[in-house]
């Protein structure tokens, strides 16, 4: 039966802060940081979401953007995985891995305009009515992924506009996910002020000159700054006498947020009185202070075997160098947040047989369950134990996941070091992260708090939304 | 499909999608460029380059770890002629 087409469509505007969360935005609101913010919340509506079972970016955004779990839309991660006779091929989700249809096609195909920006998986971009902007893409292929191929030319007319510095660089991604040196601290939080002038300002072109019932934009700045600079957002770590250092960064984080809530409050603006707003966040973020290589502890049970070339050590990557004929259960990378289960479904293949599966994954998550920190075995405390819920899905590759999501100061680490197979020390401090045997380390700064990623608190998602009904509530 | 015009299909998307990039190779692409010693390939270029492949020839089940692989590791180099020659192995 055809879709009839809607006549009219409220005009919309959603606004995406990557890893927005209210510990980094209610204390600003209250110290009267974020007017914009503050006034949108006096005559909206505001709760906390639960995030997808692994509250990560791809999976999470994905979810917003199809209304389906990673089980139905197939994204787990950024990468995924194929494991052929050759070995292992890792490559990018992107667009086309999507199992569902999206909130864009949804509204193109009952003849509304969409515009969607800097969100991720958006790349080759769809044809739909509208524009496409897609993050999460290097520029050196953001002229070829935008939608319609002529708006990359009308985008590079606009006074400043820089490809480079609005797309996602690599290097920069990845040093965000370690510890990033002082001195380049500020330089960081600074590119990031830039970028999002870049998305406001591109969003701005657009919502005058190619006008959409549902107008989107992503700022994921917040989850970068977040990354490297949570102990200078998160009242709780900050020093009672700071440094010139944290003094400085403290400030230049306030004047992110700052900036960002300026461009929120102009959009809202631009988007009229009329237009129904949403602001929401995929994740929530936190500090954390042990990490787990979960690749170690499967090792430890069997379970994985590392790949080595001539008797030498993998050198660290992107994701892991395993033995593929001797692996049945790993995390691919430092963002998977979870076990990947192979099934042999034939035999001769590599893999936990079909028929154990279940009782594989579930003996798993009992032994997730009973590991314990070092430090909190004699103390026998179960609060900070591991608590693993299961997300099932399968993979394109055909992989069935097992996602373990721990409790918040934890995070599975995955990404292999080469000082992770350093031979055991002769004593001293079990957790120094160089033991062969044990799986628990220190944020690598050997600080107890670095500003990384909160792999366990699923309830931190912020969504606030409101119409003009629904003002006064 | 006949190698030249794997070839040719092959150069035009490479062409397309270096067109904003400074690599300073001067000479025209053909199979004995190299992605990465001559167009400043980096891996996520590579991915971008296999994603634009399967666009063009409307085919994901294309084995590419044959071509990138060798031994379960990746290759340090691949050239225009081994990725026209896999095409062609494969398209065919």
């Amino acid at each position: 039966m055809p879709q009839p087409k809607v006549t009219s469509m409220q005009r919309t505007l959603l606004i995406g802060l990557d890893g927005a969360t209210f510990k980094v935005l209610d204390p600003l609101i209250s110290q009267g940081q974020l007017p914009h913010l503050a006034e949108l919340l006096s005559r909206g509506v505001r709760a906390e979401l639960l995030s997808t079972p692994h509250p990560l970016t791809p999976p999470a955004w994905t979810t917003l953007m199809t209304g389906r779990l990673p089980g139905n839309h197939g994204i787990f991660d950024f990468l995924r995985s194929e494991i052929r006779p050759g070995g292992a091929f890792f490559t990018l989700n992107d667009f086309r891995d999507i199992r569902c249809e999206t909130i864009w096609s949804i509204v193109s195909r009952a003849g509304g305009q969409i515009t969607s920006l800097n969100f991720p998986l958006m790349a080759p971009p769809p044809k739909i009515n509208g524009s496409i902007v897609p993050g999460l893409l290097s520029w050196r292929h953001l002229r070829r992924n935008v939608h319609p191929p002529e708006l990359y030319d009308e985008l590079k007319s606009l006074p400043g506009f820089s490809a480079n510095e609005i797309s996602w660089d690599f290097e920069h991604e990845k040093k965000a996910m370690q510890i990033i040196a002082d001195d380049e601290l500020e330089s960081w939080v600074r590119f990031h002020v830039v970028r999002e002038k870049h998305w406001f300002d591109i969003t701005k072109h657009l919502m005058r000159n190619r006008p959409a019932d549902l107008t989107a934009v992503m700022f994921d700045g917040v989850d970068k700054l977040q990354h490297s600079c949570w102990r200078f957002l998160d009242e709780a770590y900050l020093s009672e006498n700071p440094s010139p250092l944290e003094q400085t960064m403290r400030e230049l984080c306030l004047t992110y947020f700052r900036e960002l809530d300026g461009f929120i409050g102009d959009l809202v603006t631009l988007a009229g009185d009329d237009a129904r707003v949403f602001i929401a966040s995929d994740h929530g973020f936190g500090p954390t202070e042990t990490v787990l290589r979960i690749n170690k502890w499967l090792e430890s049970l069997g379970h994985l075997k590392w790949q080595t070339v001539d008797d030498q050590k993998p050198k660290a990557g992107h994701f892991v160098a395993l033995d593929w004929e001797r692996t049945i259960a790993y995390a691919p990378s430092g963002a998977t947040n979870g076990i990947h289960i192979r099934v042999a479904r034939q035999p001769g293949e590599v893999g936990v047989p079909i028929e154990e599966y279940s009782q594989f994954r579930d003996r798993l998550g009992e032994q997730l369950r009973e590991l314990k920190h070092p430090d909190r075995r004699a103390a026998g405390k179960r609060s900070d134990d591991l608590r693993a819920s299961l997300s099932r899905g399968r993979t394109r590759s055909g992989t069935r996941s097992y996602v373990g999501a721990v409790r918040p100061r934890v995070l599975l680490g995955a990404r292999l070091r080469t000082d992770d197979l350093a031979a055991p020390s002769s004593g001293g401090d079990p957790c120094s992260g160089r033991n062969l045997c044990c799986p628990w380390t220190r944020n690598s700064s050997g600080q107890d708090v670095a500003a990384t990623i909160d792999s366990g608190c699923c309830r931190h998602a912020v969504i606030q939304s409101w119409s003009p009904d629904s003002r006064g509530l | 499909m006949e190698t030249q015009t794997i070839l040719t299909d092959l150069t035009n998307i490479l062409n397309d999608l270096t067109a904003d990039w400074d690599t300073s190779y001067e000479e025209g692409i053909g199979p004995a460029t190299r992605l990465i010693g001559d167009l400043n390939f980096e891996s996520i270029d590579v991915v971008q380059l296999i994603t634009a492949v399967e666009e063009h020839f409307r085919r994901r089940d294309l084995p590419f770890e044959q071509l990138l692989m060798k031994e379960g590791q990746y290759v340090d180099e691949v050239s225009v002629g081994e990725m026209v020659d896999f095409l062609a192995k494969h398209l065919n």
